[in-house]
Formats: structure tokens, sequence, C-alpha cells
């Protein structure tokens, strides 16, 4: 499991950690039923505190991400699609958002966005065949 | 470290090397300076009054000893007059080379080489025709002009070359050893012999001669970075090293054994051995005294007529802690003491207890060292020679039975001294301000000295002290027993003593008291025999009192 | 839970200058306390009042309940102390170190000593002279660890060391505060190491204490906001809210303490209004606390 934390990022590590979990479930890299690491070698790992990682494992358990499974250990949650779904939903609005923000320094319209993603989708597509 | 260069006068402003270099000796010596001239002017001033003329003539056993004995910075101060032409300012200095800020200067290597010589071989004549015309020769040593002085430049050429050598602390340790102990000892030995001068002038001129170039060639490849590692000096040097390094096994049962282990290695191990170092060195000036007739019987009182024995024995005691611990920072023990023991979970009283006992272990070491030696001088055979074991000789003519409370009284006296002298050590160490702790030992020898200038006028405290001298003795057994009763007071407020430790103390002075006067009543004469008596009561009672209070000097420099 | 460090109303001064103004800390059983602050602002005094090296001028030190001057034997006993100036004797040999420090301490593990010993690579036979700056800090830091003390205390453990070293300190104060109930205080310039590990972070500054509370709390309330006037501004107005301001003409970025509500009242009152508000890190906090004149 790759989680990459930033101290300095200006985002609580144990949030680093939540939002990368969420990332890795969506992206299908976490599979569920798979076993997290235990909270004290993640933190031995991660080298954080390791109220940190319990803060997250928290976190994550009440979003039902992940869920704790007595004696046994913390395991992602089998259950997972429609919050899988929605979190792919709020990871790409935010890729649009910062997408739509640069367009408009650069002084591009809507539409011409759109052309653009068309454009580069065929492009793309076009490619991968050769 | 910036260097103010005086321009000279051309518009080119080269640098002017000679006049950086002055500067760099005088400013970074300028303590160490004032200090020698002020040791002069007393010395001077000592040897034209008090000292004048004491040497040649024997007279005084009291004045003849604390003649020598200061004398003795003499020799370490020409030392560092030689040490410090090689542009060392520190100890530590003399084993890095030639400054490296230095190195970087625009100018020849020859310059840099030379001119320390150009302004260290003046000074080194000059100081010692000096030292000579104003100090020894009114003392009474006999000396010389011209041998010393060519022995004095041979030295100070010889320790710039070892100074600057591109080498490895250990192999510069060995040449500086070397160098200065056949230059020095040399010529320090041709003073008492009749031996052919020209084979030394020979040996100092060829040094010079040769040292000059070699000085120079140093320096250029000090500049270039070089460093010479002898590869087969390696492993001979790392079995020394080990050799010196031997300590016993750390006894790790508890916290207590473990710290006294630690405070042995720190201050007692390197004692003994630095005490076999230095006994052995000092040796050879004991046993050619050919100044002393040990044939026929004595014309003093005293039953020990080599004058140069107390001395000898006071030299060995004082200065052997001195020289363990410049041994002791030469081989990488940390010369100042380590506060890694108040971190530890000890009570004060529990660090005192192992200092202490670390202490006496090198306390008994050392006597058991001298015991050793004067077991050997007594063993050497005597004859009516005038080179033989002293001790033999003496013992042949002088022992009678009225004499063995002397010796026996001399001996425990001294075994007294080194256990002073390593309690002392203590003390220094806890207190860390070695003012402080030598204020003990300057305070009462500048009121001695001063007694004793001021008795020459005119014997008044001579005078003064033989009428009054029971009063004056009781005064001071009186006054040592407030001072103990107030300080066992205040430890047992502060917790830091128990009563039956006091009792112990208590019980050990008045045996050792009890003892030392009845030595004393059996080896001197009558008519003294009372102040001599409160006399032997205190000498006990000071280190008694230091014992107990180092626990409360622990406290103070644990917790500050 | 009991607090392992109660300190109050300590004040400090050496000749005239004082080192410590009122001081009062408290550190939870547990926890990992970071301390951070400038160069001579009080920190090491601090930390050698816990350790009964200094004894408290004005106001009151206990260590688990004690005092250290008065008893430091059953303080010591539990306190694991790893200092910047390294106070391990240069002459003794790594073995012979270990085995010294155990005679001292009755919790000593000389299994999870060795095993210790062995990860960071040091050999029995090394004088302690002779090891790399490094090497005498894992050296010190194993010494310190090996009895699993109730108290680890770090004083600038990772100064002049590389990323290596402060790694392997840093995993030690997690490997500390994984079993229960032990707790670390360690000062530190390096303040990403601070945030990663610590619980409750303290600053001080010239012997005062500025901040002190869990490192949560203190991000939350500092962040940095740009805010865009309505006319351009030379200097824009001091205001409680703003610790430090940088910019220029009408964009300005300032750095503010309180809550977004109190932020939000104080640009409506300057005239401004927030582009972006994001949050902190220590560093910025740091240096923007170290170098406001309040």
């Amino acid at each position: 499991m790759q989680i990459h934390i930033a101290p300095d990022d200006g985002v609580p590590i144990y949030l680093q950690i939540v939002n990368q979990v969420k990332y890795l479930v969506a992206s299908g890299r976490l599979e569920p039923g798979e076993e997290m690491p235990p909270i004290r070698v993640l933190a031995d790992r991660l080298i954080v505190n390791p109220n940190t990682v319990a803060r997250a494992y928290r976190e994550l358990e009440t979003a039902g991400i992940v869920e704790k499974r007595r004696t046994a250990g913390t395991f992602v949650s089998t259950n997972g699609s429609p919050l899988a779904r929605s979190e792919q939903v709020k990871i790409l609005t935010q890729r649009v958002d910062t997408l739509l923000a640069e367009a408009r320094q650069l002084d591009f319209s809507v539409d011409e966005v759109v052309d653009l993603i068309k454009q580069r989708n065929f492009d793309m597509r076009a490619s991968a065949k050769e | 470290m910036s260097i103010a260069l005086p321009q000279t006068g051309r518009a080119s402003a080269r640098p002017n090397i000679a006049a950086g270099i002055l500067w760099y000796l005088l400013r970074g010596n300028r303590h160490r300076l004032t200090a020698t001239i002020i040791y002069w002017m007393i010395m001077t001033a000592l040897s034209h009054t008090l000292f004048s003329g004491v040497l040649a003539t024997y007279d005084s056993l009291a004045l003849s000893s604390l003649a020598i004995i200061s004398l003795l910075p003499l020799s370490g101060l020409m030392l560092f007059i030689i040490g410090q032409f090689g542009m060392t300012i520190s100890f530590d200095d003399a084993f890095k080379g030639y400054p490296s800020h230095m190195l970087r200067l625009p100018s020849s290597s020859a310059a840099l080489a030379v001119w320390p010589m150009v302004f260290g071989i003046p000074t080194v004549c000059i100081a010692w025709v000096v030292l000579e015309k104003t100090v020894l020769t009114p003392i009474g040593i006999p000396t010389q002009d011209a041998m010393p002085c060519l022995g004095l430049c041979a030295s100070l050429i010889l320790c710039q070359c070892v100074t600057w050598a591109p080498l490895t602390p250990a192999p510069r340790l060995f040449l500086y050893t070397a160098a200065l102990g056949l230059v020095g000892g040399s010529a320090f030995a041709i003073g008492f012999h009749d031996w052919h001068r020209l084979p030394f002038i020979a040996c100092y001129s060829a040094s010079i001669v040769l040292g000059v170039p070699l000085a120079i060639a140093c320096v250029s490849a000090s500049r270039r970075g070089e460093v010479y590692t002898p590869d087969f000096l390696r492993p001979i040097g790392e079995r020394i090293g080990a050799l010196l390094r031997r300590r016993p096994d750390i006894d790790a049962t508890d916290g207590r054994r473990a710290q006294a282990w630690f405070d042995y290695c720190i201050e007692g191990a390197p004692m003994p051995a630095a005490l076999i170092f230095f006994t052995v060195a000092t040796l050879p000036f004991l046993f050619n005294v050919d100044r002393v007739s040990l044939v026929g019987p004595s014309e003093s009182g005293w039953p020990i007529a080599g004058i140069r024995v107390l001395p000898w024995v006071f030299v060995v005691v004082m200065l052997g802690p001195l020289v363990a611990t410049l041994l002791g920072g030469l081989l990488g023990h940390n010369p100042l003491p380590s506060t890694i023991a108040f971190l530890r979970p000890l009570t004060s009283t529990e660090i005192a207890a192992s200092k202490l006992r670390a202490a006496l272990v090198s306390a008994w070491a050392t006597i058991g060292v001298v015991a050793l030696f004067g077991c050997l001088a007594l063993l050497t055979p005597a004859t009516d020679g005038p080179v033989h074991g002293i001790l033999g000789a003496l013992l042949l003519r002088d022992l009678t039975p009225s004499r063995v409370p002397t010796i026996i009284l001399a001996i425990v006296l001294f075994m007294l001294v080194v256990v002073r002298a390593r309690v002392d050590g203590i003390w220094s160490s806890v207190l860390r301000n070695h003012w402080l702790a030598s204020i003990q030992l300057i305070g009462p020898t500048l009121a001695f000295v001063t007694l004793m200038i001021w008795n020459s006028f005119g014997n008044v405290v001579g005078y003064f002290l033989t009428v009054h001298q029971s009063e004056i003795a009781t005064a001071a057994v009186v006054v040592k027993v407030m001072g103990v009763v107030v300080a066992f007071v205040v430890l047992k407020r502060h917790r830091l003593i128990t009563t039956s430790t006091i009792a112990r103390q208590v019980a050990v002075w008045l045996v050792t008291s009890i003892g030392l006067a009845a030595l004393t009543l059996a080896a001197v004469s009558w008519t003294t025999a009372l102040p001599m008596t409160a006399v032997a009561l205190s000498p006990v009672l000071v280190p008694i009192v230091r014992v107990s209070l180092i626990p409360w000097a622990i406290d103070k420099a644990r917790h500050q | 839970m009991q607090n392992v460090v109660e300190i109050s109303g300590l004040t400090r001064r050496f000749r005239d200058q004082v080192a410590l103004d009122n001081v009062k800390l408290t550190v939870p059983a547990g926890s990992v306390f970071g301390l951070v602050g400038e160069n001579g602002a009080g920190k090491t005094t601090l930390i050698k009042h816990i350790l009964g090296s200094l004894k408290a001028q004005q106001g009151s030190v206990r260590v688990f309940g004690i005092d250290p001057v008065a008893d430091p034997v059953n303080v010591l006993g539990r306190i694991g102390y790893v200092s910047e100036e390294s106070d391990l004797p240069a002459w003794m040999t790594v073995d012979e170190l270990m085995k010294y420090m155990r005679a001292f301490y009755k919790s000593w593990d000389e299994s999870y000593a060795e095993s210790l010993r062995r990860d960071f690579d040091i050999d029995r036979k090394a004088i302690v002279k002779n090891l790399s700056k490094g090497q005498r800090a894992r050296a010190g830091l194993l010494t310190a660890l090996a009895y699993r003390p109730e108290l680890l205390l770090l004083d600038e453990p990772s100064a002049g060391l590389d990323p290596v070293v402060r790694r392997d300190i840093l995993a030690a104060v997690i490997r500390t505060i994984a079993d229960e109930g032990r707790t670390v205080i360690f000062s530190s310039h390096l303040l990403t190491e601070v945030e990663r590990v610590a619980d409750y972070v303290t600053m001080i500054k010239r012997g005062r204490i500025v901040f002190s509370g869990p490192l949560d709390d203190i991000k939350a309330t500092h962040r940095k906001v740009s805010f865009r006037f309505d006319a351009a501004v030379d200097t824009p107005p001091a205001s409680p809210v703003v610790l430090h301001w940088e910019g220029s003409g009408k964009e300005w970025t300032a750095f503010c303490t309180g809550s977004l509500a109190e932020v939000d009242a104080a640009a409506k009152s300057m005239g401004a209004v927030i582009v972006t508000a994001a949050s902190a890190s220590l560093d910025d906090i740091f240096v923007a606390q170290a170098t406001s004149r309040r």
C-alpha cells in the first residue's frame, strides 16, 4: 500500500492518509476485503505518530471505507461500490474545477475546453490502436 | 580570524609576512607572556633576597627546597617559549601543523618557515641569558652561556620541524618526545657532567643547519596537503596505544560499582602509570649525587643528608597528578570532568563515594609505586663510594634506633600527602573552577613566602613564632576543629551526611592524630614537643572535612 | 491519566538575562510533546530543569510528581535523555558504554539493546571517539532507549545529522510512543519532523511560551489567507488577527491566527476580500511567530 505523507502540505496528516486510502480504494489498487496494515506498522513505515494513523483509521471506519474485524485487524469494506462511485465523482470534479479555473485564466471559453477534451480523447484512442 | 597585516610603504601593497607572523605570536600569547613576565619578576626579586646563594651552600633545607620548587616552572617556561615559535597557540595546535589559515597567505614557504626562526632564535637566547643572569646565578646554580643557547636553538628548530611535518598525531608525539628528550635531556645532563663539548656542539649545529631546509620542506608539503602516514608504524602504534589504554574490565553489577570503575579510569588509572614514568625520568637526578658526602658521619642533625630526596619526593607527588592529567589528555581521556555521572540515578553521596574510592585506589597505587622504588634504592648495594644507592648508603651510615620513629614519621607523612593530593584532585574536578581549587594552594604559599621575606629582614617573624609557638599551634588546631564542626553541621542540615559517618570520621581523626602525635614525640626533641604534637593533631583534619564536603560540592555542581 | 511533567511559574535568570519567563507546561502521559523555538529561546534551559540540572529559581517543576532536584534517583531512573552535545565519554568502547549504562537501570533489556545495536550497525569494539557524528548519535540513542524509559527526553537530537540518522531517531520516537503509557518530549528545529510525530506542540520565544496545545488545534487556528484590497495599499492595517503581511499593491497574503469567522470579520473591517485561505504548515507558523514583533 503506497502512501506518501507530506508534513508541510497544509493538510493535516491524518487527512492525507484518509484521502489517499480513499483514492486507492476508488482506483481499484486496494481491493475489497484486502487487509490494511496494523496501525503500529503503518506508523513505523510512514514515520508518523501512531495516534495520527489511528485517527485516520477511525475516520475511514466512520465513512464505511474500512471495517474493523475483532482480533483479525482492519480490512477494506466489501460492500464498497456506491461510495467508490461517489468518490470517483468527487475526484473528477476536483480536476474539472482546476481545469476550468486555469482555462478561465488563459481566456478559453467552456466550449473551447470541451472541444479540446474531445480532440485529446480522439488522439489518445488513435495512438492506442497503433 | 583575519590578520591585520600592516602594509609596507610600497605601492604594490604586498602583505608583510614578518609583521603578520609577529602579530600572530604576540596576540595569541599575550596572557601567557604577561604571566611569564610576572613570574620572572617575582623570581628575580626572590633570587636576590630570599634565595640568594642558597643553592650554592645548601645551608637551609627549607629554603633550598623552596628554591628548587619555585624553579620548576622554568623548564615549562622554556618549553613554552620554544613551542610557541612552532606557531602553536594552544596545546592542541601542536598536533595540527602549521596554522592552515596562514598557509593560504600569498607568500613563499621559505618566508613562512624562516620568519618564526628569525624571531625565535634571538628570543630564546636572550630569554636564557636573562634568566641565567637574573635568576639562576644569584640563587647559586652554576650555568653556562653558550652551550645551553646552542642547545635551545637546536630544540627550537627541531620542534618547528616536528610541528610542521605532515604527520598524523601519533608519530608526531613520538618525534616530539624523541627530539625534545634527546636534545633537551642532553643539554640538561651536560650541565652536570664533564663530558666533551665537541660532539654536542656538532650535533646541535648539524640540527640547526639541516633543520632549516627541512622545516621549509615541511611547510611546502603541508601546503600541498600531503600527510605522510608510515604504514609500517601503524601496527606498532596500535599496539602501544592499546597498551596505554589498558584498563580493568568494567564491574557492571550495579550502578555504584560501575561509577567507581568510571571514576578510576578517568582519574585513578593514569596516575600510577604517569608516576612510574615520572619517577624513572627523575631518578638519575637523585642518584648522581656527587655533591653530598656519603662517606663518614653526617654534619647536620638530620638523618637524611641527601638534600635532594625531600624535594624529589615532593615533586613526584605533586607533579604526578599534573603529568597524569596531561598524559590522559594526550591519550584521549577527557581532561575535563565528565558530568555523565550527574545524570545517572545516583545520589550525590553515592557519586562522592565513588570518586573517593577511585581516589583512594589511586593513592595506594601511587604509594605502592614509590615504595617499590624505595625498596630498589634500598637494595642497591651500598659501599663507601659516592655513586651508589643513596638510601643504602644512608642506612649504612645513619640508621640508629633513635632515628627509626623519624623515618616512620616521614613515611606516614608522605602517605598522608599523597592521599591529600588525591582528595584535593577530586575537589578541583568537581568544582570545575580551578582558580577556586588552587586558592587553597596559592593562598598559604603566598602567605608563607611573604612571611619568609619579611623574616629575612631581621628575623622578626621567626622570633615571634619561636616565642609564641605553643599558642599559635593550639590556636591553629582550635580553628581547624571549629571549621570541622561547622562543616558537619552544614552537611547534616542538607542531609548529605549521616551521624554514623560523622562518628567514623571522628574516629579516623582520633586514631591517626594520636598515632602521629606518638610518632612525633618519639622523633622530635622535647622542647618542641608540645606545639609539634598540636600540629600533629591537625593534618588529617582538613582532608577529613574535604572528604565530607564532597557530596555537598557535587550537589552544587549537579543542580545549578 | 497522570501528567508526566508539570511546570508552573518557572522563571530563570542567568546573570541579567531572563532565560525563562513564567513558563507553564503540562505534559500528559503517553503523548509526543514537541518543543520548538529559535536558538537561544530557552528550550535547552527548560529541558535542563526537567532533568534537575538546573534548580528552579522561581516556580515549581515536577516530574512524575517528584521534584527532580530533591530526588534525582527516582526521576533520572525513569528518564532516557539524548542531547545534541554528545555527553558520551570519548575514551570508552561501545561495549563498555553499554555495560556501564546497563548497571544503572533495572529495566534494561539486553536483547532489545543488542537488536538496536545491530540495526544501527555499531561495532561493539569501536571507541566512541572514533565513531562518526551520526554513529555517536545512534549510540547515545541506543543507551537511552534500551531500558524503555517512561519518559524519553530529546534535546535537538537531529541537529547536524544526515537524513538516515534522523529517520532512525524519529522511528525510535514512534516505537517508544507505540508502547503504552510512555511519553516523549523533544525539542527540534526541524519542524517537518515535529509535525509528523507530535501530538502537542509548544513554541518558546525569548523565554516565553507563544503557543501551546494540541498540534491539530494549532494548525486549525493558523492559516495563510490571501486578501484582495479595494484600493492599492502600501502597508496593510495592523490587525489583532494578522501576524505577518506579505505582498504589494492590492494583493496581500496574511498569516492569521484565530477562527475563520474572526478572519472574515477582520477582512471586512479592513475593506478587503478573502481570495483563498489555506492551512499553514508548522514551518510557516514558526517563522511568522518568530518574526512578528508581538
